[in-house]
């Protein structure tokens, strides 16, 4: 939420609201997180984000100004919830509240004679600065109170209702409203509705939105204006059916207190009479309030067990008495948050509070005894590692792979596309794909005959399974099938010797078993026997263009080593060169013969055979250059 | 050259895959705390996922993380708390449990989101375990995963299965620390006390017994320990990426 420093100043006598940046400093560490600061038409605008918890009271220029009085321990000049507020007098609407509808408080004021115009530059300056479009003095009125006090209310002309009732109801099955701003929507039965009691027409979607029917318009004179208490469930749920998320309906749907709606109707009609003048005809209300925030009985040893530091009565009553809390103290602290608190309901909420003003980073670290239990082995963690470790020996890959697929026999209800909408059944299809796509670039992998990677992973039928899938790909196309065969019962073999058991069988490319279901025989482990982790390596991006595969074989006289050459075809390469493997070496008539793949690739570009060329030309040259060196 | 030149010619590498990596290390330190290896499926029951973890049907925070639903019942768990709330319904007294493990998320993809991602979940429950151990048990862990001197920082947090919750923050001092990191705070990790409604729906006597849970991206660990920018490369199954991480 956008709070504007300015605004927040006007809740502090001259000078005593510490800086920008000391205030983001103390939200952070004691209360929000601050998303960033920004400057609007010379204005520091702060934007906080308020936890959930704290959104009944916080998501307001008020509650931010409470919470750093009580963080900086500096007193608010005047705090507008702690004023008397005397909405008394009688006035000449009806309101009706339907039995069924989620509105269990309403309160009206009616006001006759405004001038609806322009508001004053001070109000349009603050609504601005935190990003909201003034509109006219009225509504702006009560979009200000939304952001001061954070209490949503709604303004509706009172001549364009038929007579002065107002009522709730459930809106019926497809009945439609034309909302403020000329979008219509269609309701269901479960969402609330406020109407024009006389023509049952709906004015406003409870706690959401209001409609265009009863507007505000250059020519209204007479207004009547709501505050009510919406279920917040219901709220959510209507505004999330909708999606509709209102400023309005993001409070309602936080539990913000009950007790809020009779401060938020009298400063909004405060406001009007100020800067569109009228008279105040009077307030009619309908329903109950809620009985507010309820003691809570906290043990002061236990504030000091939770958070693991040892803080004194006197801090922790002073930290009551920041927060103004009600509190006595016998042989436990009996402990009653403000009105306008939600979140301290339980012993531990009570603690938080104390915590985070305490400072989480006076409590010191302390390391945890040695258990009282001893901690046995997971069997199938462990199995999982002496198979990884069996098969990365091998040089066999591990890969991760995507759960979610095209297909499969779990469907989700929803999904983030229809590709993506099964759970896997197997590993083997990814495991296949991800074979054909990684042996488009076996060369560049320093694979030249062989591809083998593995995946541990669940997967989904009639039940879960954690399974173990093998695949291999080889070069060439000759006697394909046969050395894929070989290779993966070979891999297969080495696995049952390291479990100790028979496994299934190899099926084309892939090789996949079940570990769940062998388990049970596979006998118990004692410890685990931790394979390799990786060393101290430095992380590079791949290159995202294609390479270029070449190869190179040639004569040298004997004793002369391969480096030899692989100095020269780096020494030309330059960073171009992404491997060179020696795929061939023989000795014949006193000379060895070498051959090599080399595998160059661009970060920057795709390269072309020109350039592979001349640096194949240039590598040429020195070999052929040499005394008894030659390229075949 | 001469660096690049000694990786061009060690042909015979083996390649462990980075999640793999740092699963083992966070389990073998965390054994040599006394904490126990936990599973759990990943095809969850709203009950574990959820209600167990004081996420009511109708709380707002069940909207905090966009849920893949498989049925009316049962969801793709969102968090690998889902094994601890299992593990404190299994298990009675005091007991330090780490799980790591595959989650989901219902959310669009991009360099630092991903529909499915590793998990790093553990708790500690016993008489008198404190927020203080929290601090101290992240100390030692991330000293020995990311090497060098931490600091840990605690600021308010909110996550319905604890009270007090905390955001974790940490920074790396030290000679060995890499540059990228040092000297800097770090969003890393959301914990705090298992919520008394938790241990309850757990059969567990929040009076008696209190401890602490954390849980934390894998991902993001490993991309904070080797510098990877890119979270969506860890799931692509591509060697090119994997063949950089090797023994």
């Amino acid at each position: 939420m956008k709070v504007s420093y300015e605004w927040i100043n006007s809740f502090f006598k001259e000078g005593a609201l510490p800086s920008v940046s000391e205030v983001e400093e103390k939200l952070t560490f004691h209360a929000f997180e601050i998303e960033g600061v920004e400057e609007v038409n010379g204005v520091s605008v702060i934007d906080v984000d308020v936890l959930p918890n704290r959104a009944a009271d916080c998501l307001s220029h008020r509650g931010i100004a409470r919470e750093i009085s009580a963080l900086f321990n500096t007193p608010m000049k005047e705090d507008p919830l702690r004023k008397e507020i005397n909405v008394s007098k009688e006035g000449g609407v009806k309101v009706t509240l339907g039995k069924d509808a989620s509105c269990s408080y309403y309160i009206a004021a009616h006001i006759t004679g405004v001038e609806v115009k322009d508001s004053p530059e001070w109000l349009k300056a603050r609504l601005e600065a935190i990003g909201q479009k003034p509109i006219n003095n009225v509504v702006d009125a009560t979009n200000y109170v939304l952001f001061e006090l954070g209490r949503p209310t709604h303004v509706f002309d009172a001549k364009k209702f038929e007579g002065l009732h107002v009522g709730t109801r459930l809106a019926k099955s497809g009945e439609k409203i034309t909302l403020l701003g000329g979008d219509e929507v269609e309701l269901n039965d479960s969402m609330t509705v406020i109407t024009d009691a006389d023509s049952d027409k709906a004015v406003a979607i409870g706690g959401i939105k209001g409609g265009n029917h009863a507007e505000v318009d250059s020519n209204t004179t007479d207004i009547l204006i709501e505050t009510a208490n919406f279920n917040p469930t219901k709220t959510r749920l209507t505004a999330q059916a909708l999606k509709l998320r209102t400023d309005a309906s993001a409070r309602f749907e936080n539990n913000m207190a009950d007790g809020l709606a009779d401060y938020g109707i009298e400063r909004v009609v405060e406001i009007i009479l100020k800067i569109a003048g009228g008279e105040l005809q009077g307030y009619t209300k309908e329903g109950e309030l809620d009985e507010g925030n309820m003691e809570v009985n906290v043990n002061e040893e236990r504030i000091s067990k939770l958070l693991g530091a040892k803080i004194s009565t006197e801090e922790i009553e002073d930290i009551f008495t920041r927060l103004e809390f009600e509190y006595t103290k016998e042989n436990e602290f009996k402990v009653k948050a403000p009105f306008e608190r939600r979140d301290v309901n339980i012993p531990e909420e009570v603690i938080e509070e104390v915590g985070r003003v305490y400072g989480y980073n006076r409590i010191e670290s302390k390391q945890l005894d040695s258990p009282q239990r001893e901690g046995g082995v997971n069997k199938k963690y462990a199995y999982s590692e002496i198979i990884k470790k069996t098969l990365t020996e091998l040089g066999v890959t591990e890969v991760s792979l995507y759960s979610l697929r095209d297909s499969g026999e779990v469907k989700l209800l929803n999904s983030l596309a229809s590709d993506k909408d099964h759970l896997r059944k197997n590993l083997s299809d990814g495991i296949k794909e991800s074979l054909v796509k990684n042996g488009k670039n076996m060369p560049l992998l320093g694979l030249h005959q062989e591809l083998k990677i593995f995946e541990i992973g669940n997967v989904f039928g009639e039940r879960e399974t954690t399974n173990v899938c093998v695949g291999v790909e080889v070069a060439g196309n000759k006697k394909k099938e046969e050395r894929v065969e070989t290779i993966l019962t070979n891999v297969k073999t080495h696995l049952e010797n390291a479990l100790g058991i028979k496994l299934g069988n190899v099926a084309g490319s892939t090789f996949e078993f079940t570990l769940d279901d062998i388990l049970e025989d596979l006998k118990d482990v004692e410890e685990y026997s931790f394979g390799n982790v990786v060393g101290d390596i430095s992380y590079k991006s791949a290159s995202s263009y294609p390479f270029v595969l070449r190869d190179i074989a040639t004569w040298v006289p004997a004793g002369v080593e391969k480096e030899e050459i692989e100095k020269i075809v780096v020494s030309h390469s330059g960073e171009l060169l992404k491997r060179v493997d020696l795929f061939d070496e023989f000795e014949k008539d006193g000379r060895i013969s070498y051959a090599f793949h080399l595998v160059f690739q661009s970060m920057e570009e795709t390269l072309t055979d020109v350039v592979v060329g001349e640096i194949m030309e240039k590598i040429e040259g020195e070999i052929n250059g040499k005394e008894g060196w030659e390229v075949r | 050259m001469g660096i690049s030149y000694v990786i061009l010619f060690s042909m015979q590498k083996s390649y462990i895959n980075p999640l793999t990596s740092a699963i083992r290390e966070i389990v073998e330190i965390f054994s040599e705390m006394g904490f126990e290896v936990a599973q759990g499926p990943e095809l969850e029951t709203e009950h574990y996922n959820f209600d167990a973890l004081n996420v009511a049907k109708d709380h707002p925070a069940r909207d905090m993380q966009d849920t893949f639903w498989v049925d009316e019942n049962h969801v793709l768990r969102t968090h690998d708390t889902a094994v601890t709330a299992r593990k404190l319904k299994e298990n009675d007294g005091a007991m330090r449990f780490v799980s790591c493990g595959k989650a989901y998320r219902n959310e669009a993809t991009d360099m630092t989101h991903e529909a499915q991602f590793f998990q790093v979940d553990a708790f500690a429950i016993g008489k008198d375990i404190t927020l203080a151990h929290l601090k101290g048990t992240l100390e030692t862990f991330f000293e020995k995963f990311l090497g060098g001197s931490v600091e840990i920082r605690f600021r308010p947090g909110f996550f319905p299965f604890v009270e007090p919750g905390v955001e974790v923050d940490m920074k790396l001092i030290g000679d060995d620390v890499p540059k990228r990191l040092k000297g800097k705070w770090i969003e890393i990790l959301g914990a705090g006390m298992l919520h008394p409604n938790v241990l309850k729906t757990a059969g567990i006597d929040p009076e008696e017994y209190q401890g602490w849970a954390f849980g934390g991206g894998i991902e993001r660990l490993c991309m904070l320990k080797w510098g990877i920018d890119d979270i969506r490369l860890f799931h692509g199954g591509d060697l090119k990426f994997i063949q950089q991480f090797s023994v």
